[in-house]
């Protein structure tokens, strides 16, 4: 039983809405995450026939971050993202049914739409001692994640937990945590990490399966490119304060109260690839870390985040020119002590022998030997 | 007059202090070559792009090919000008001349960044090249 | 034997000979100026247009693969070289007088002379003059020697210092993009066109028109002087050309007068070897010293 119908026949306000409202919602989701204007309208097209994408929400070793940020989102909120844009079949948080009636519900899902569903999975998968570290209805992670995805039409692992592990794989990792797409090797899954997600790239990620059936470009680690494709430090708003060589040196002092760039407070912007400078959380201006005066922790990269202690600074991935000019004239270095006094030596050396030899010589030619004739 | 001048040994050990001395100089210079074809040329003699040719260069030129040169102008002297009594300089310059070039050529081969690649020298020289005359000179 | 006076005076004439011709040859193979080739391409950098936005730095090292250069900043945070090294083929500089009235960007790069005299210095020709008269590099004829850093007057050739097996690196104007039809880095990416990039010939009347509708606010080499185009004819031309509302010199423009770089030195050289003339010349001249002593002792032994 869809959430939908539930809502309808218990006799709650219905959501009801006309095509123009439809699509407004539509518009407003295919903006938000960078698709285009008639993707909206397909997309509205295709919910109107009833052919919303199903969802199916796995949850393991995590926070619940990842949708709870997922719930404060907007831009659509979240009772037009689930109950207009997609058809989200099973998420153990915001689920109405539990127990037996729920796990009916995953299958169900997974039966009506086989091949079709798109799969997400939030939380790390422990592998140690039979991933007996973490069970629903009686079952390991790591079984219910390979059954749910041997169906899906798309998977997709969202905040970095499900990506490589997060926080429960940091050392010394006693569950043996690890991400979705190390258990599900071969098949394509498309990361979302963050702690928590932007859960703007998911819905772009969600949506363009959806309409178009298709996954966006992925990098080498499964990531979007087109919210993973560059680095925090390329579009800092605070990347002036960094050519220009304007530090925060401590937390509070005078530079950091003037918004200079927190780079040797361990911002870790130059090796992360995200877009939080460019899509804030939540539709909060200013809701990321950089934002609130915070370094960037490297919550997206594997190799920092949990990894690299916190206000340790990172090597810049692509240095670029500062605000500084080098000198017309470039000083031409230095001739050294030691060279100096080489020099000196042999020259030295070189006048007294000849001082000596000329001195012989002249003996010589004063004392003529037998041997010249 | 004769302008043979017959060789004799001079005797004595070879092994001297000064023998020693020398020795302990070359020894420090085989270091710095190891150095120089680990670190590169800029880390082993304090060359930089502002500097190009170091003092070697100079002390090269004024006192070694100075030096060396010694063998030629001796052999005009006896040889060409038909000074005999300078033949007992003959050999002891010719020596010098001898080692001070092929030193100096070795030299070359490593201050020169691939110096392996000096063979090609002879073979695609740039001919109207005043410097090529300068190699040929060594 | 000593040598008598007649001997002595016959040696001195042939001695005379010798560097007689060889003081003449030169004046005989007086080397030709040389031209652009008629395809000659060049850039024009335009110090009035230049905001010093390093895009051309950037853009350099991609279209040539270069690293970027962090060893002069502290802790590395920065591709910030002093100057041209071995990894870096183009940067722009900034010229400041004291007052802080005047300032100019400079865009250090190679000139790509007419006539270079890195060209003339090279021994084995791994630079050399090649399409459309860009002075280009080949590694593999490269020793290593260094010789283009003591002959170029503009100090552009560089040197890999920490390299094992160093090369050296100067800008070659992207010939790689440019037979492709491609432009160079910096000109394509300029936001302000500062540097353009176009046959040599254009280049020079755009520069001239820019002169001729602005006089006043263009300069020549030192202050007072009219303006001008620097590349014209300094240094017997350079497909890279100037122009600048300050003073060239300010700029770090060595003052060359129109005479190529390596004309006196060449003319010299290949005088000297012109034909193999001298050389053969000394070694007859020598010998003639022999056959004469020679001469002379056989007498002299008959004699007494």
């Amino acid at each position: 039983m869809e959430l939908w119908e539930m809502n309808q026949e218990e006799g709650q306000p219905a959501v009801t809405r006309d095509r123009r409202d439809f699509l407004k919602v539509c518009t407003m989701a295919a903006a938000a995450v960078g698709l285009s204007g008639a993707v909206a309208e397909q997309m509205a097209e295709a919910a109107a026939k009833g052919l919303k994408p199903s969802v199916i929400w796995l949850h393991f070793q995590e926070c619940t971050g990842c949708t709870e940020s997922l719930l404060r989102t907007s831009h659509p909120d979240l009772a037009e993202l689930i109950l207009s844009l997609v058809s989200l079949d099973y998420h153990e948080t915001l689920f109405a049914a539990a127990g037996h009636q729920a796990e009916a519900a995953l299958k169900k899902a997974m039966v009506d739409n086989a091949g079709k569903y798109v799969l997400v999975i939030e939380g790390a998968i422990p592998e140690k001692e039979g991933g007996i570290y973490c069970k629903i209805g009686g079952r390991t992670a790591v079984e219910i994640v390979n059954e749910v995805a041997a169906k899906a039409g798309a998977i997709i692992a969202i905040g970095s937990c499900a990506s490589w592990g997060g926080i429960p794989s940091a050392d010394p990792n006693p569950t043996g945590a690890t991400g979705a797409p190390m258990i599900l090797k071969g098949k394509t899954v498309v990361t979302i990490p963050g702690c928590p997600a932007n859960p703007h790239n998911l819905l772009g990620v969600v949506l363009q399966y959806a309409v178009l059936g298709t996954l966006p470009k992925l990098d080498d680690k499964g990531r979007p490119l087109f919210a993973y494709g560059r680095t925090i430090h390329e579009h800092c708003p605070r990347r002036a304060h960094f050519d220009a060589g304007r530090f925060v040196q401590k937390f509070g002092d005078e530079a950091h109260r003037q918004g200079f760039c927190l780079y040797k407070t361990g911002c870790k912007g130059p090796a992360t690839h995200a877009n939080c400078s460019t899509l804030h959380f939540a539709e909060v201006i200013d809701a990321w870390p950089i934002g609130i005066g915070h370094p960037c922790f490297g919550c997206t990269e594997q190799t920092l985040a949990f990894r690299k202690p916190l206000h340790d600074t990172v090597d810049i991935d692509r240095p670029t020119p500062p605000d500084t000019y080098a000198p017309i004239k470039s000083p031409q270095g230095n001739v050294g002590a030691v060279a100096t006094g080489t020099l000196g030596l042999i020259a030295g050396a070189l006048l007294g022998a000849g001082y000596m030899a000329s001195k012989k010589l002249g003996a010589d030619e004063e004392q003529p030997t037998g041997k010249e004739k | 007059m004769s302008a043979v001048h017959e060789a004799e040994p001079v005797g004595g050990p070879i092994v001297t202090r000064g023998f020693r001395a020398v020795s302990l100089v070359l020894a420090i210079g085989v270091v710095f070559m190891i150095y120089r074809f680990m670190a590169g040329l800029g880390a082993s003699t304090g060359l930089s792009d502002g500097y190009p040719w170091g003092i070697w260069i100079a002390f090269d030129v004024v006192t070694g090919t100075a030096l060396a040169c010694g063998g030629y102008a001796v052999a005009i002297l006896v040889y060409i000008l038909n000074k005999g009594q300078y033949h007992p300089l003959v050999r002891p310059a010719i020596l010098t001349s001898a080692l001070g070039y092929s030193l100096a050529g070795l030299a070359i081969t490593i201050d020169v960044g691939r110096g392996w690649l000096l063979y090609r020298v002879p073979l695609y020289a740039n001919h109207w090249n005043g410097n090529l005359w300068s190699f040929w000179y060594f | 034997m000593s040598i008598d006076r007649r001997s002595l005076i016959k040696c001195g004439a042939a001695g005379a000979g010798v560097a007689i011709a060889a003081s003449t040859l030169p004046a005989l193979a007086a080397r030709p100026r040389k031209e652009a080739p008629a395809d000659a391409v060049g850039m024009l950098y335009d110090t009035t247009l230049c905001i010093g936005c390093k895009t051309c730095v950037v853009a350099c090292r991609e279209a040539n693969g270069k690293p970027p250069d962090t060893s002069n900043s502290p802790g590395r945070l920065y591709d910030m070289p002093l100057d041209l090294n071995g990894t870096t083929k183009n940067v722009i500089k900034l010229y400041k007088d004291p007052d802080g009235a005047e300032r100019s960007y400079m865009k250090a790069q190679c000139m790509h002379c007419i006539d270079p005299a890195c060209v003339g210095a090279c021994m084995l020709g791994a630079l050399q003059k090649r399409e459309l008269g860009i002075v280009t590099y080949k590694q593999e004829f490269c020793s290593g020697c260094r010789y283009c850093q003591m002959a170029c007057p503009f100090n552009i050739p560089k040197f890999e210092w920490s390299s094992r097996a160093p090369l050296m690196d100067k800008c070659e104007m992207c010939v790689h993009r440019v037979v492709k039809g491609q432009q160079p880095g910096c000109t394509e990416v300029c936001p302000r066109k500062a540097i353009v990039f176009g046959k040599r010939a254009d280049l020079l009347a755009e520069a001239k028109r820019r002169i001729a509708g602005s006089p006043k606010k263009y300069k020549g080499y030192r202050k007072g002087d009219a303006p001008r185009v620097y590349g014209e004819t300094e240094g017997g031309g350079t497909q890279v050309l100037y122009v600048s509302h300050v003073p060239f010199e300010k700029l770090g423009l060595p003052d060359l007068g129109d005479k190529p770089v390596p004309e006196v030195a060449q003319t010299v050289q290949h005088g000297i070897y012109q034909g193999f003339v001298a050389p053969v010349a000394l070694y007859a001249v020598l010998g003639a010293v022999i056959m004469r002593n020679k001469k002379a002792e056989g007498q002299k032994g008959k004699a007494s």
